[in-house]
């Protein structure tokens, strides 16, 4: 692919935000998005874990899974190296933040499974990007991922809870922002070829 | 015992050696009929989309010829090797003369990559057929390119109309919503919701095209 | 508690999806049709049901260091078993299950549901929660498939029913649509299931 890595690393933040435009990593971007500094934390971990994983999944894919014919194995290695990672930062964060590490409950380990992670992981494979294309694309990726949770955030405590109606409040009206955020992004379709 | 620096990482090899042994015991068993399957499926493609040609010239009807695969596939369908041609190619023989080619393509949806086969005239101008063989889209949205009315749009269509031109021999197309009908042979209908996928589609075949009729210009197949 | 206290709690009081918010992708992306949501419950089911009884099983040995890799471990190859046997046996549902296999391992349900109930609890009422679990995560999808598919489409389960009088809204093929239906479920459950006062 001749795109170049600095095309890549903008394009993953706007014209195919991983999470307004491929919807991966719903889970913890709506439960998170309460505070604006817990919703931080958790974009600045996700943004690690992404760069991190991603170039370590490249090497084991193209000089351990391919050479050895055992591409099939390819789901299972890719996400237990990212488990293996966020295990890893986990126990950083509960020494060293432990206010953060509280405040993230189960949504530090969730990491594991967001779906943005092993995607980005996915796509690098399938769209075959080279090595500092990968990185690009997932430095990119994450800081799409936290800047839509930031928006999220910064709209969700601008506000008003109590116009809200009850029942909608927390994950329901979080949605509708969400949805209403997806459908602006939809506009920036096709601008950029990355594939 | 639990606590120890030793046990995790025992057990964990344990449970990775466990689970993968496992999954390459099922990997191995299945292997075989897995691609003969898919042998089968792609075989049947190839047959499917020259199968109308090769019904004319042997006074049969289309659905004698896939039924009796795989006894017609070998006896109609050749693969080609020609030197420098990166992309596979067969044509249908009947009675010593070629009747159709069909050429497997390749392009770059939304999600991954996608290939297909496109069977041609033997002057390599006309699409006779198209048939999807691996998409990576979305369910229900992008997924929907291999459903008929889409497919059948590509039936039969003049694609190559400057066939000396270097930069596009192909033929220019305007995409109109699926509820439209169309005013000429110069639109196509599109997928609703999915017009990147749909986009990737003709740039696909004309990319391809360009890339077969650059070859076929100066050499044989 | 007993295994009914169970299967209710996480078919309805606990609903993955509208109480814990979790599995929220897929269900933004195999709503635009009812069979597509039927199949991908019916994977999420299975999988919650054998890795839940799986991790429940070695619980009592699993260091704790290591827990979310086993976890992830036990998932993801329950996964690709279920993937290579269909391929081999029922390949025609296989191919309509194919782009699902990467969204199953990931759904923060099975993840959620393994941390959460079955590394903490017996074997059967791992079962059973995992059964539950799925069954109101399955419910919820046909439901936003149901709307989705019948504005979008015109048909329930491929079949037309609505006339060619009907004009497809494209909004309903589309996934922002899934947010919308989706906080709608979340206000009705909200307010008539758990009435929630201000």
């Amino acid at each position: 692919m001749d795109i170049s890595a600095f095309v890549l690393f903008w394009a993953a933040i706007f014209t195919g935000n991983i999470l307004l435009t491929y919807f991966l990593g719903m889970c913890s971007y709506l439960s998170i998005s309460k505070e604006i500094e817990s919703a931080f934390g958790l974009g600045v971990a996700v943004i690690f874990v992404l760069i991190v994983t991603s170039a370590l999944n490249w090497l084991v894919y193209y000089y351990i899974l391919v050479p050895f014919h055992i591409v099939y194995l390819q789901y299972i290695v890719f996400i237990i190296v990212i488990a293996a990672f966020v295990q890893f930062l986990e126990l950083i964060i509960e020494r060293y933040t432990p206010a953060l590490y509280y405040s993230l409950g189960i949504f530090l380990p969730l990491i594991t499974v967001n779906c943005a992670i092993l995607g980005v992981g996915l796509f690098m494979i399938i769209r075959q990007y080279n090595f500092i294309q990968t990185v690009a694309f997932a430095a990119g990726s994450g800081i799409g991922w936290l800047m839509a949770i930031l928006m999220l955030a910064g709209i969700r405590r601008k506000l008003k809870e109590k116009m809200v109606p009850v029942g909608l409040r927390g994950a329901g009206i979080s949605l509708i922002i969400t949805g209403i955020m997806a459908l602006g992004f939809i506009g920036f379709s096709g601008i950029v070829q990355i594939q | 015992m639990k606590d120890s620096f030793l046990y995790p990482i025992v057990f964990m090899l344990i449970m990775v050696v466990l689970f993968t042994g496992i999954l390459a015991v099922m990997f191995r068993f299945s292997e075989e009929k897995i691609r003969t399957y898919e042998d089968d499926t792609y075989q049947k493609k190839i047959l499917s989309t020259m199968v109308t040609q090769i019904a004319e010239a042997t006074e049969q009807s289309p659905d004698e010829i896939i039924a009796a695969y795989p006894e017609s596939f070998e006896q109609y369908v050749q693969q080609l090797k020609p030197d420098g041609f990166e992309r596979k190619v067969y044509q249908a023989v009947v009675d010593s003369a070629v009747v159709a080619y069909c050429f497997e393509i390749k392009g770059n949806g939304l999600w991954g990559s996608m290939s297909a086969l496109v069977s041609t005239s033997t002057d390599f101008r006309t699409i006779l057929n198209f048939a999807i063989v691996n998409q990576q889209e979305t369910p229900g949205l992008g997924a929907r390119i291999e459903e008929d009315w889409f497919l059948s749009q590509f039936q039969n269509i003049v694609f190559v109309v400057n066939p000396e031109s270097t930069e596009d021999v192909t033929q220019s197309y305007e995409f109109i919503s699926e509820s439209q009908k169309p005013e000429n042979d110069r639109q196509l209908k599109r997928v609703t919701g999915a017009t990147i996928t749909s986009d990737s589609v003709i740039k696909m075949l004309r990319a391809e095209f360009n890339y077969i009729y650059d070859y076929v210009r100066s050499k044989e197949l | 508690m007993t295994k009914k206290d169970i299967f209710i709690n996480a078919t309805f009081k606990d609903n993955s999806i509208w109480r814990q918010i979790l599995g929220i992708c897929s269900a933004l992306a195999v709503t635009n049709l009812m069979l597509n949501s039927l199949i991908m419950g019916l994977g999420v089911t299975f999988t919650l049901i054998m890795a839940n009884m799986t991790i429940s099983l070695i619980r009592n040995w699993t260091p704790r260091s290591v827990r979310m890799m086993v976890q992830v471990l036990i998932i993801a190859a329950y996964v690709i078993i279920v993937d290579i046997f269909l391929k081999a046996n029922m390949p025609l549902i296989s191919k309509q299950l194919g782009p699902y296999v990467g969204l199953i391992i990931t759904n923060c349900i099975l993840m959620g549901r393994a941390e959460a109930f079955a590394s903490k609890n017996k074997v059967f009422d791992s079962f059973v929660d995992g059964v539950g679990s799925g069954l109101g995560y399955t419910i919820v999808l046909l439901g936003i498939s149901f709307v989705r598919e019948l504005f979008g489409f015109g048909s329930f389960f491929g079949f037309k029913v609505l006339g060619s009088w009907w004009t497809n809204w494209s909004i309903m093929v589309m996934a922002p649509s899934a947010f919308f239906l989706l906080a709608m479920l979340i206000w009705g459950v909200n307010t008539y299931y758990y009435k929630v006062k201000a």
